[in-house]
């Protein structure tokens, strides 16, 4: 129906987004220049076109997202005047967010929580007031930078991505019709108007809701709001399609768009060619292209059909290990559970000790410049950035006014009612473990990764600090686990690992280069500090090696630029050699002093050497 | 200003999740728990069960709610609300996005500027006294927050000395938080300050998964025709809640069992008394919901889990899950 191939998932998704706005919202991704923002801006023209569009950019202030005071209109009244945010200005509408990704934290939560409540709860500074702001989320992003946290992907009923067109046709096509206005085809937009008109009529059989409903146990998702979608989704394409029953078709397509998307991360296109055999069953489908995924769904559903299956309520869904998982882990010859690699020593801090309480206090990264508003304090405005109310506040308690009935404002503002505002920056570091899996001593160096990792996120919550680990084999580098302080997730996910292979030391370098980065723009952390176990052989390089030339001397070469760009993202490193022998080579020094890191020469590395060691260092990196 | 919808989804209409719902109730007919912490996968209406908690509750003081306040060398005594408008117990939202003077309260500056009169404008906190304060993704709430709740939760009282004003007034609520486990743990000392803890997980159940689909359907369409349906069941758990209220006084407690639950607690090395207080709170409501006035062993087992789960000592390499713990712990201190 679109005249869009790589289009397809995104124009379907956002029509029914405008047939049935409870579906909450889209997360469109892909690499830069595939069309996703075009197509998100386009979707205006879906929507009935009295309602808002509003776009929230990345430097959008929490006051400006959730609303404050209306300085002028306060003063003019002699009361306090809310001023709606950008969220209850939406509503009815749509919120549209290029690189939801890189959204600060704090923006994004409080985006989900409008998001599903329908409305914003203003309690900020005098202010107490509700707005209603219901609307349908559009977010792109490139899945490269940076993941998008589950918080929100779960919260809306799509996830589809935007690939690179390869058919030269289209990309002329494309490039032609670039004007927005163009890209969505009247057709459409004619056709969702119909729908929209349709849709209250169309009736859902109890047979098919079973159905929709044993696909969701089957896939084994998280929650249950994914089948409140599959079904609005079913209903919200038979009314695309003009018409009142729903059938198959919308099933198949509810199946797909909901419980496929949400079996595991997002897939990246075009990866397949890095895939290797013993890629598990899951990713190699998550990897296929969306009509071949299309043809697994309907197959799906057949077998569904055929051979009904009961809900197995045995299914350990608590440990957060789906179907797949466990499949994967049963049928991946290469993983090596880190249980044969004896006990990891983890040393143990009781976290109930009164020294800990006192340093759950959080007093640190208070200052006046940059940060989370906290609270107005009396100071100089010379200093920080003044806070009209609160000093304002502090002259008319110094000097109430009386019977001010013309609602002027004489109010006499001296020196010493000038409040500044007071801020907080996050003073948390982000840990990134970066882990050579190739060579004898992989499960040896995991294991201490392991156990430093879960030691530092024991204490997580005292400064707030972030750890990640990217475990580095065969031709790639994999992030295990991404930037977090869940200590219950990580602890989920290290437990198994794969190991074996060559050491693609460039591409882990790439990996933490973007991470820093993202660490870097959204905030959440003060700085980043990474941790590499390598025995210094990098032996695959990023780039084809041609004939005649060293594998080693190659991947080498290409370190030095990526270890010394790195360096510039980070506060501190370490670099832990591995290598077996003292005198085999000196590579693991040469990457040391690229990056300006510690170097420690540790062949057996425990987890508490590696805790011992960032436990002494930790308070001068902050 | 747009209206915000007025009809919330009915308790006793939310599909399973029985261990959840019991944890709300427990926390309804005795406030001393200590409030509950819901942690688990997302989208498993956790926050739908505590925002319709409220809506079970009556109000039950009269009594205005007063504040002390000293202005100009005076103590005086400040109304801050009219309790008797109110048909159900406040459950205040605590967003993420609050400032502290909001969640403790700040001079009234309206009445400062149009009336020349310096009063208490009050926070979030006092608005919740008497009922339930609810905080959402509260691993995720900002650390000066956290600290003003432990300090007013402990105390029972408010004290705001800021822009000149000095006022005190009670703040007795329960604190209600839920969660993600994945996106961060919560400080132990917040931890600390929950009476119960309960995890959550999704419904596999294809029966049960169509019956939620059918409700959410059913309220979407017809807010109020809904709310109807359910009002039968609605008033059977609120007539419930309000006689075990009454019973709770008069619940009595073995000696024998008492100390079991004691023992049940070492065994399980826990720090600090709050455990088995918890436990035997907890078991009290629930003997006086079953309409009964002796706790008896099927009390405590049901709740001991709930009671205890965040106050074992954490240690992350453990496979075995803590519930598991508790629960073998209770077969060898509760051998049938």
């Amino acid at each position: 129906m679109s005249a869009f191939p790589g289009l397809d998932d995104p124009l379907i998704t956002l029509s029914l987004l405008a047939i049935e706005p409870q579906l909450k919202g889209v997360l469109i991704a892909g690499p830069p220049g595939t069309g996703k923002s075009t197509i998100a801006r386009a979707a205006k023209k879906l929507f009935p076109s009295d309602k808002p569009f509003v776009n929230i950019p990345l430097s959008c202030t929490l006051d400006r997202l959730v609303g404050g005071i209306d300085m002028e209109r306060t003063a003019q009244a002699g009361k306090i005047v809310a001023l709606p945010g950008l969220l209850a200005q939406a509503h009815g509408g749509v919120v549209y967010v290029d690189e939801i990704n890189l959204l600060p934290q704090e923006i994004l939560s409080s985006l989900t929580q409008a998001l599903m409540l329908g409305y914003i709860r203003l309690e900020r500074e005098g202010i107490s007031q509700r707005f209603a702001a219901q609307f349908v989320l559009i977010g792109t992003y490139n899945p490269l930078e940076a993941e998008l946290s589950a918080s929100v992907t779960e919260r809306v009923a799509f996830r589809v991505w935007t690939r690179t067109l390869s058919h030269l046709s289209w990309r002329i096509f494309l490039a032609a019709h670039r004007d927005s206005a163009k890209t969505i085809p009247i057709d459409v937009v004619q056709r969702v108007k119909k729908a929209r008109q349709i849709y209250p009529q169309v009736q859902m059989h109890h047979d098919q809701l079973e159905k929709l409903c044993a696909m969701a146990s089957n896939s084994g998702v998280e929650g249950n709001r994914a089948e409140n979608f599959a079904y609005l989704c079913a209903k919200a394409n038979a009314a695309l399609h003009l018409r009142v029953p729903v059938t198959e078709q919308d099933l198949h397509l509810a199946m797909r768009l909901i419980f496929l998307s949400r079996l595991g991360s997002m897939p990246l296109p075009g990866e397949d060619e890095l895939e290797t055999n013993s890629k598990s069953q899951k990713s190699n489908r998550q990897q296929k292209a969306p009509d071949q995924v299309e043809q697994e769904a309907q197959q799906e559903a057949k077998n569904t059909k055929n051979q009904p299956k009961e809900p197995k309520d045995d299914e350990p869904l608590h440990d957060g290990l789906g179907k797949d998982q466990q499949a994967q882990a049963k049928k991946e010859p290469l993983e090596v559970s880190t249980e044969e690699s004896g006990p990891i020593d983890i040393p143990k801090i009781n976290t109930l000790t009164t020294n800990s309480r006192r340093m759950g206090k959080h007093l640190a990264g208070l200052n006046y410049r940059r940060g989370r508003f906290v609270r107005a304090v009396a100071g100089d405005p010379k200093k920080g950035k003044l806070d009209i109310l609160a000093s304002i506040k502090a002259a008319l308690h110094a000097h109430p006014l009386h019977n001010n009935r013309d609602k002027t404002l004489p109010i006499r503002i001296k020196k010493e009612h000038f409040r500044i505002k007071q801020y907080r920056q996050q003073s948390g570091l982000l840990f990134l473990f970066a882990v050579d899996g190739s060579g004898s001593m992989a499960i040896n160096n995991y294991g201490a990764a392991k156990g430093a990792a879960l030691h530092l996120l024991q204490k997580a919550y005292i400064y707030r600090d972030q750890v990640a680990m990217m475990f580095f084999r065969r031709d790639r580098a994999d992030v295990l686990l991404q930037p977090g302080s869940s200590l219950t997730k990580a602890y989920r996910i290290l437990q198994r690992i794969p190991a074996g292979g060559r050491t693609p030391l460039s591409h882990a370098m790439m990996k933490c280069i973007q991470m820093a980065k993202k660490a870097q723009h959204t905030k959440e952390v003060a700085g980043v500090v990474l941790i590499l176990f390598t025995d210094g052989r990098a032996n695959q390089p990023l780039k084809p090696i041609s004939e005649g030339q060293d594998r080693e001397t190659m991947a080498m070469k290409e370190l030095q630029p990526l270890c010394k760009e790195l360096q510039k993202h980070l506060c501190a490193a370490l670099v832990i050699d591995t290598k077996r022998l003292a005198y085999q080579n000196q590579k693991g020094k040469d990457i040391a002093h690229w990056l300006g890191a510690q170097y420690m020469y540790l062949p057996k590395a425990t987890a508490s050497d590696i805790s011992k060691k960032l436990d002494s260092k930790i308070n001068d990196w902050r | 200003m747009e209206p915000v919808r007025k009809h919330s989804f009915p308790f006793t209409a939310i599909v399973a999740q029985r261990e959840m719902k019991r944890a709300l109730v427990l926390n309804a007919i005795d406030p001393s728990i200590g409030g509950i912490l819901i942690m688990g996968h997302r989208g498993t209406a956790k926050s739908t069960a505590v925002r319709s908690l409220a809506h079970l509750l009556p109000m039950s003081q009269q009594e205005d709610m007063k504040a002390e306040m000293l202005l100009n060398g005076q103590q005086l005594l400040v109304p801050l609300f009219d309790q008797n408008k109110k048909t159900h117990v406040p459950m205040v939202d605590l967003p993420l996005s609050a400032t502290e003077d909001r969640v403790v309260g700040t001079l009234d500056i309206e009445a400062a500027l149009t009336q020349g009169k310096k009063s208490f404008e009050p926070g979030l906190i006092a608005r919740a006294h008497g009922g339930f304060l609810y905080i959402d993704e509260v691993n995720l709430l900002e650390d000066h927050l956290v600290d003003l709740l432990l300090d007013v939760a402990a105390s029972g009282v408010n004290i705001v000395e800021r822009e000149g004003l000095s006022v005190r007034h009670p703040a007795r609520f329960v604190l209600v938080g839920t969660g993600n486990p994945e996106e961060g743990d919560l400080r132990p000392q917040l931890l600390d300050r929950f009476g119960l803890y309960t995890q959550v997980t999704t419904i596999t159940e294809v029966a049960q998964r169509v019956e939620l689909v059918q409700r959410n359907e059913a309220f979407a369409k017809d807010p109020a025709r809904f709310v109807l349906q359910w009002a039968e069941k609605q008033n059977a758990l609120k007539e419930k809640i309000l006689q075990a209220r009454k019973l709770l006084s008069g619940i009595e407690l073995d000696e024998l069992l008492l100390g079991k639950v004691v023992e049940l607690c070492l065994m399980l090395k826990i720090d600090g008394h709050r455990g088995e207080i918890t436990v035997l709170r907890a078991a009290s409501a629930l003997a006086a919901f079953d309409g009964r006035s002796k706790v008896n062993v099927g009390d405590v087992a049901n709740v001991a889990v709930m009671s205890l789960r965040h106050r074992l000592r954490r240690d992350p390499m453990e496979e075995i899950d803590t519930g598991k713990k508790i629960e073998n712990a209770l077969k060898m201190i509760f051998p049938i």
